[in-house]
């Protein structure tokens, strides 16, 4: 993999859409398709504006961004010590971690970070965002899914009747 | 969530269930077209596959019943299998294969139909007939490289090979230049089934110098292939079962002096792949799946569903029954396998939106 000449302690400075301030080393900055792609490029110096992200979203992102450096670090090291039980332990803890720090937001704080996410090209958070919100409108009626996605039918009476019909089963 | 991109409500829609997009179908004309669209339908199929979600189907019956392999679990003595209703009447109803959440079904030894359980949306399979007394090979399966859904259908000894395909919903006749040998078409059951993986059917079976043969018959160039066995696999009087576990390609053999074989071919196609795991003690084993969240494996053999998992990677027999209703009660029958009088077998399918009324991308793009 091309990674950028980034070293350990160098750091870029975020600012998010109002205007705070937010520092990242470069080696976390990578996982951000968008930065990794400056780096490379050589634009980093600065203040990157990061403007479809504010700074509570951006403050999470970063938390995101952190614990999954850690852990590559801490992987990267031990790898050969460990053995593989270990590993996949870790995988585990890490799962355990996502599903926290996933659950913990609400609906609009879901929503910021998964724009901001896709805003920043951070697949695995835009991943574990999707799937939290899939996992919140499975079980919803279409009514609530129009309420939450703010969306007017646009089929006649008859039309929508004849679709509900067909699918009848899935309102089981 | 009401500005999100487009892009951003696919990411959102590919990782839900069948049920729940079909239910949403009604949201608007935008959803609805979004759900039906064949590049939307396999992008859900690769997020499912990756997801796992994975149902167990039962044959052999007068309905399909199915359960969950997410609710299934080491622990469990037995498995519960729900009807899926299947919408048209048949005494039994036999799987030939299943793909991308689509199945080949073939009712009484003779109608044929592809079914997609998930969406309960069901086709007919016009043009199909031939004597019933006589034995057919079965096959179903996908050729991705033009992407459409074919079923083979063969009549002893094999070298005219009817195709049917699902994306011109016509049959042809091929002449194969392959025969099966008598001893393995005419033996048992009048329907046999050929394994499908990597876009090709399978069967393995002996030859008449007693040595093991795989044929695989390619969806894409319609013509038998030959895949080279295990050098060393057991040979003469033997009865050789085809399977997969983790997309390579398993056999089984069983030799009438009770010897047994369980081999695994790492790439496919490579003779000097193929690695003997066990000397296993089941007949016709075949692997149905590995359940990830419990570390087990799934294992059909001619004695029923067995498990392997637990702390110390254990094997327990499994119990496997479906719920049905007589006169409106809900009753629980316990399957038998292996038996004289048993049909019964089981197939793993994954949940998927694939229709089995064919659409191109290139046809929805022309309506839109």
């Amino acid at each position: 993999m091309s990674t950028p000449s980034v070293s350990v302690n160098r750091v870029l400075k975020l600012k998010s859409s109002d205007g705070e301030i937010f520092e990242v080393k470069q080696t976390v900055a990578v996982q951000s398709g968008v930065l990794k792609q400056m780096m490379e490029d050589g634009c980093t110096e600065g203040e990157i504006p990061l403007n479809n992200v504010d700074s509570p979203t951006l403050a999470k992102i970063i938390e995101w961004c952190n614990k999954h450096h850690d852990n590559d670090v801490e992987g990267r090291v031990l790898s050969e010590e460990r053995e593989k039980e270990k590993e996949k332990e870790k995988a585990a803890d890490m799962k355990k971690w996502e599903s926290e720090f996933i659950d913990a937001l609400n609906r609009d704080e879901i929503y910021f970070l998964l724009t901001g996410s896709n805003y920043m090209d951070i697949k695995e958070l835009l991943d574990c965002a999707a799937q939290k919100v899939a996992d919140m409108v499975k079980g919803k009626t279409p009514e609530a899914i129009r309420e939450m996605f703010n969306i007017q039918s646009d089929f006649t009476e008859e039309e929508e009747e004849a679709i509900r019909k067909e699918n009848q089963w899935a309102f089981d | 969530m009401s500005s999100l991109p487009p892009h951003l409500i696919d990411e959102i829609l590919s990782r839900l269930p069948v049920k729940s997009l079909c239910r949403f179908k009604c949201i608007s004309k935008k959803w609805l077209y979004l759900i039906s669209n064949p590049h939307f339908v396999k992008m859900h199929l690769s997020l499912t596959q990756t997801l796992g979600r994975t149902r167990l189907l039962v044959d052999g019956t007068f309905d399909l019943f199915a359960v969950d392999l997410q609710t299934v679990s080491y622990n469990d003595d037995k498995i519960t299998m729900l009807s899926l209703k299947f919408p048209e009447k048949f005494h039994c109803i036999t799987c030939i294969g299943s793909c991308n959440g689509l199945l080949g079904l073939i009712m009484e030894y003779s109608e044929l139909f592809v079914y997609n359980p998930s969406t309960q949306e069901c086709k007919e399979i016009s043009g199909f007939g031939g004597p019933t007394e006589i034995t057919y090979l079965y096959g179903f399966g996908y050729a991705e490289s033009i992407d459409d859904y074919k079923l083979v259908k063969i009549a002893g000894p094999g070298e005219i090979v009817e195709v049917y395909s699902l994306r011109k919903d016509s049959w042809t006749s091929i002449e194969s230049g392959f025969l099966f040998p008598e001893k393995y078409y005419e033996e048992g059951v009048f329907v046999k089934v050929g394994f499908y993986l990597n876009g090709a059917i399978h069967w393995a079976f002996e030859n008449r110098d007693c040595l093991c043969v795989i044929a695989a018959f390619d969806l894409v160039e319609e013509k038998f292939k030959i895949l080279p066995p295990p050098e060393t696999v057991l040979k003469g009087n033997c009865k050789y079962t085809l399977g997969v576990l983790k997309g390579f390609l398993c056999l089984a053999a069983d030799k009438s002096d009770g010897q047994k074989d369980f081999w695994v071919m790492q790439e496919y196609g490579v003779e000097r792949s193929w690695k003997r795991f066990w000397k296993p003690k089941f007949s016709k084993l075949r692997p149905l799946g590995l359940l990830s969240h419990c570390k087990t494996l799934l294992l059909m053999t001619e004695e029923g569903l067995l498990m392997i998992g637990g702390k110390k990677n254990k094997v327990k027999n499994v119990e496997v029954g479906v719920m049905y209703p007589v006169d409106d009660i809900e009753r629980y029958y316990v399957l038998k396998f292996g038996t004289e009088d048993s049909w019964h077998n089981l197939h793993v399918y994954m949940e998927s939106l694939v229709s089995p009324e064919y659409k191109s991308d290139f046809t929805t793009q022309g309506n839109h």
